[in-house]
């Protein structure tokens, strides 16, 4: 419950442009996290440009080369598997998968989150609290037995991929957008009763919605690595992406059962999964830093 | 107390209603499965299916036979395997999982509160950026590539440790530990923070004026509050122990339930999978029930 | 009137004797003085108030002299107290002092108990730290304690949690305990500041009541000049760090000699010096901490009567008369 004095302190505190500025610069500040997204930036550049570099396709076959190590000479640059299939292109056809996974399901379990917490924020009452008794009932339910549940029963198509990995996550944003809808209901109260005119309504929009991208933005950043972690577990038992499409996770799958002949195969593309992730977490963990120091 | 437990296991009924119902439904509603009728499954289970299902029946009825069946532990037949049924396999495999799980759970919160309050004593020094890297590190790096990298380092190079299989005590180590690694990770951060923030309270401050030692301080007055956190994070803390006890299974060849369940799940034995879940999402609403009474025991300020 | 009868303590021994204490935190490549060279003594038996608005200094002094500060605070000068140096001595003898000798309490009961334990065990456990007494004695004493200090149903309240008790009740506890161990000085940070006003008036007068029973100090910390009024004998104004004023709160109320204490008993609205519509404030604001060792006086830029020599030197603490000290470059104030 904020008290009216507080409501109108904040209205009157209005930052042009004050509040990004701010956290850019303190995000700026944190090494790990700006090293991490200039290895982030890389690796999505990489992932989107190489394979059209490359000489070779990720399902093209060389006899003459099949387990080959990594060297520079011939070409093989992460070197090749069983089938000859050069490594690098597989790894980076694989980054595609899972990046394009990161994203989209992100961006279902946003959309999922949001609109499941502002319509408990808006309706109020009874029906919030039922809906946030299900939201703490879910929460401690181990949820990819669930997806790996719907895998099973309704097959592997892709959307439904995309779909139940992103319904994993969505439940802490519920709660977040739930309590600034709840928030915000109670200011334009505020605002009706006291300020004039509607410049109050913009205020309050200026400084509710700002707060509202932040959360969103440190909650994506966040999300995306578990997401893609989902993925690769899923991929690596068997239950993602039908080939010939690969992800990571089949490619560490591999690379895991030939590890004690051609470690190379596990290796490269697990060190491109767990830097991508590392990455991803260092940002989330610095951008929400840089949106409320007093965190730390 | 007591009103406070039963009124939180009534609470839990709905929820593991919920969940039976769902069950029930999916099982009829999936591709494939023995109700639809498209798909040619063998005789013999066909016809256990026919005979425990009692297909002819009205739904309702159905559905009835279905609770009374999970009321009483019994889960349905197998498709994998038709002379077994669920029930049994999840009887054979549920005390190799937890045992694995409990230890990994043990050595994640005594290691992770360790850890934790190691780097909240040492805020911002050297030890305290080391240990918080580390925790990342856990973190992002997904279990089943630390398994792999440490079988290939402990097992095959070194030839410490066994790489799979369940024989011997050794054989325990490295699939606690790997499942263990990303809880550590976790309760540490967790640890970290709450501790540091304790430690500012004002209550801290009254217990030095008033001259008490370091260790009274710490252990009577910090701990209770800085473990809160902790304690609250243990329902999903054993959430993410399950869905890692999969992988780890699976890698090392452990024959626990997560090993039926990925099993199971590429052979589309339906009531295998049906039946684990269920069983998961019980043991996780008791769980819960559990973690809920000991922070109410915690913190006196909980009404109940 | 009473204070008029301690005007002698010429002749006796300060208690405590607190010289050039410095309190520093380093923010960001610069320096912040929370307290700059601030002198002062405490007598014993005697009730000393310490004014001034928020952000002076006045927590941090006494947080200082007890070494409660944070990890990151410089602190410099020197507090004596009976054979000790109290700035920078170990925790461990620093221990034998605190609670036991010198104790403190603090402005908001709720949050400086912990809420987790229970009222006795908070209570025995300093009783443990500090004395060889056995449990049943302790039990005895606790309760003797909490009804000299008027808690209702002091027994029951042993085994109750801090949320269980109101704000005053609470604030009673806190004075309980502090007094336990029986210490020479008793540190109080703002002890009504949090609670409501007729229970404010009841916590002083319990202090008050104390005062009169025993031969302990009470060093009052409070930005209330009603509460000096009340039971305060001398009174030290401080501002943005400084020490501008102190003597006898007779003659601090009756005959101010700097302006920045003078605008505070303007504004105090229960001093009705004069009949005016609007309520008079000091205008300006404080002085950024961030920026010390500036010369000259810190509160010129608000004062009044503020001169050339205002901004070149530093006003030191010089005595005025009858131990009356000012820190002002004004030979009297009009």
């Amino acid at each position: 419950m904020r008290g009216l004095d507080d409501a109108l302190e904040d209205a009157v505190q209005v930052h042009d442009g004050g509040l990004w500025g701010d956290a850019w610069r303190r995000l700026r500040r944190n090494k790990a996290a700006v090293a991490s997204m200039l290895v982030l930036a890389t690796l999505t550049i990489m992932v989107i440009i190489g394979p059209w570099l490359s000489p070779y396709k990720p399902a093209q076959l060389d006899w003459t080369y099949m387990w080959s190590p990594p060297s520079l000479i011939d070409g093989h640059l992460f070197g090749t598997d069983s089938l000859g299939r050069d490594l690098l292109v597989r790894t980076l056809h694989g980054g595609r998968v899972s990046l394009l996974v990161g994203v989209v399901s992100t961006i279902v379990s946003l959309v999922i989150g949001v609109g499941y917490g502002a319509l408990a924020g808006y309706v109020g009452g009874r029906v919030d609290a039922i809906m946030m008794r299900v939201v703490d009932i879910f929460y401690a339910m181990p949820f990819l037995f669930f997806v790996i549940l719907l895998m099973v029963f309704f097959g592997r198509h892709p959307v439904l991929i995309f779909v139940a990995i992103g319904a994993i996550n969505w439940l802490d944003m519920a709660r977040i957008v739930r309590g600034q809808t709840l928030s915000l209901k109670h200011a334009a109260y505020v605002d009706a009763a006291r300020l004039a005119g509607s410049s109050g309504a913009r205020i309050i929009r200026r400084h509710i919605v700002p707060n509202l991208l932040g959360v969103i933005a440190v909650y994506v950043t966040l999300t995306v690595p578990q997401v893609i972690l989902v993925e690769s577990f899923l991929s690596f038992l068997g239950l993602g992406v039908e080939p010939p499409a690969t992800s990571w996770g089949t490619l560490v799958n591999e690379g895991a059962r030939e590890m004690e002949t051609a470690p190379w195969l596990l290796i490269f593309p697990a060190t491109f999964l767990a830097v991508t992730l590392f990455c991803c977490n260092f940002i989330g963990d610095g951008l929400r830093d840089a949106l409320d120091p007093k965190d730390r | 107390m007591l009103g406070y437990a039963l009124s939180r296991a009534t609470a839990a009924i709905p929820t593991l209603f919920l969940l039976v119902t769902l069950a029930f439904f999916l099982i009829r509603l999936a591709p494939g499965g023995p109700f639809d009728n498209e798909r040619q499954l063998s005789p013999a289970i066909e016809a256990n299916l026919q005979q425990r299902y009692h297909l002819d029946e009205p739904l309702l009825q159905q559905y009835g036979r279905y609770l009374w069946g999970i009321a009483r532990g019994d889960f349905g037949p197998s498709f994998q395997y038709p002379d077994l049924t669920v029930t049994q396999l999840i009887a054979a495999g549920f005390p190799v999982s937890f045992t694995l799980g409990g230890c990994a759970m043990t050595l994640a919160l005594i290691v992770g509160v360790l850890l934790g309050a190691i780097a909240a004593i040492n805020q911002n020094g050297i030890v305290d950026y080391g240990v918080m890297t580390v925790a990342m590190l856990g973190i992002s790096m997904p279990s089943f590539v630390l398994a792999p990298l440490l079988i290939l380092w402990l097992a095959v190079y070194l030839g410490w440790l066994p790489a799979g299989g369940l024989e011997s005590w050794r054989h325990f180590v490295l699939p606690v530990i790997t499942l263990a690694a990303a809880q550590i990770a976790f309760i540490a951060r967790l640890t970290r923070g709450s501790l540091i923030e304790v430690l500012s309270a004002q209550f801290i401050r009254t217990a030095r004026a008033k001259g008490l030692p370091m260790h009274v301080i710490f252990l009577r007055h910090a701990a209770p509050a800085a473990l809160a956190p902790v304690v609250s994070y243990l329902g999903p803390a054993t959430a993410g122990i399950i869905t890692g006890s999969v992988v780890i299974e699976t890698i090392f060849g452990i024959p626990g339930l997560g090993r039926h369940f990925v099993n199971g799940a590429l052979n589309r034995d339906y009531t295998l999978v049906l039946g684990v879940v269920l069983f998961y999402g019980l043991l996780v609403i008791v769980l819960n029930l559990v973690v809920d009474l000991l922070y109410a025991w915690l913190d006196p300020r909980v009404k109940y | 009137m009473r204070w008029t009868q301690r005007i002698a303590e010429v002749n006796r021994q300060p208690l405590l004797q607190v010289s050039d204490l410095l309190v520093e935190y380093p923010l960001r490549g610069r320096i912040r003085r929370a307290v700059d060279k601030v002198s002062f003594d405490v007598y014993p038996g005697q009730t000393v108030g310490v004014v001034g608005e928020s952000g002076c200094g006045k927590s941090q002094t006494m947080l200082a002299i007890l070494g409660l500060l944070d990890r990151n605070a410089r602190v410099r000068g020197t507090a004596h107290y009976k054979d000790h140096q109290l700035i920078g001595l170990p925790a461990r003898l620093l221990n034998r002092v605190r609670g036991a000798r010198i104790a403190m309490i603090f402005q908001d009961p709720m949050s400086a108990l912990n809420p987790h334990l229970r009222i006795g065990t908070q209570l025995r456990e300093i009783l443990s730290a500090h004395t060889q007494l056995n449990a049943g004695a302790a039990r005895a004493r606790i309760i003797e304690m909490l009804t000299a200090v008027r808690l209702p149903e002091p027994e029951p309240s042993l085994r109750r949690f801090p949320h269980e008790l109101s704000g005053g009740q609470r604030q009673r506890v806190m004075i309980a305990m502090s007094l336990l161990c029986e210490p020479d000085i008793l540190i109080a940070d703002e002890p009504t500041t949090a609670l409501d006003a007729t229970v404010q008036a009841d916590i002083l007068e319990l202090l008050g009541e104390i005062m009169r029973n025993s031969n302990m100090s009470l060093v009052l910390i409070t930005h209330d000049l009603g509460v000096v009024a009340g039971i305060c004998e001398r009174v030290i104004v401080m501002y943005a760090g400084r020490v501008v004023e102190s003597g006898l709160a007779e003659t601090i109320f009756y005959h101010p000699q700097h302006p920045y204490t003078q605008g505070l008993l303007r504004c105090s609205a229960r001093m009705a010096w004069r009949r005016q519509d609007r309520l008079p404030t000091i205008p300006g604001q404080l002085p950024d901490a961030g920026s010390p060792a500036a010369v000259g006086c810190r509160f010129a830029p608000r004062c009044q009567h503020c001169f050339d020599r205002c901004n070149r030197e530093t006003p030191e603490l010089g005595a005025w008369r009858d131990g009356h000290a000012k820190a002002c470059h004004l030979e009297q104030l009009p």
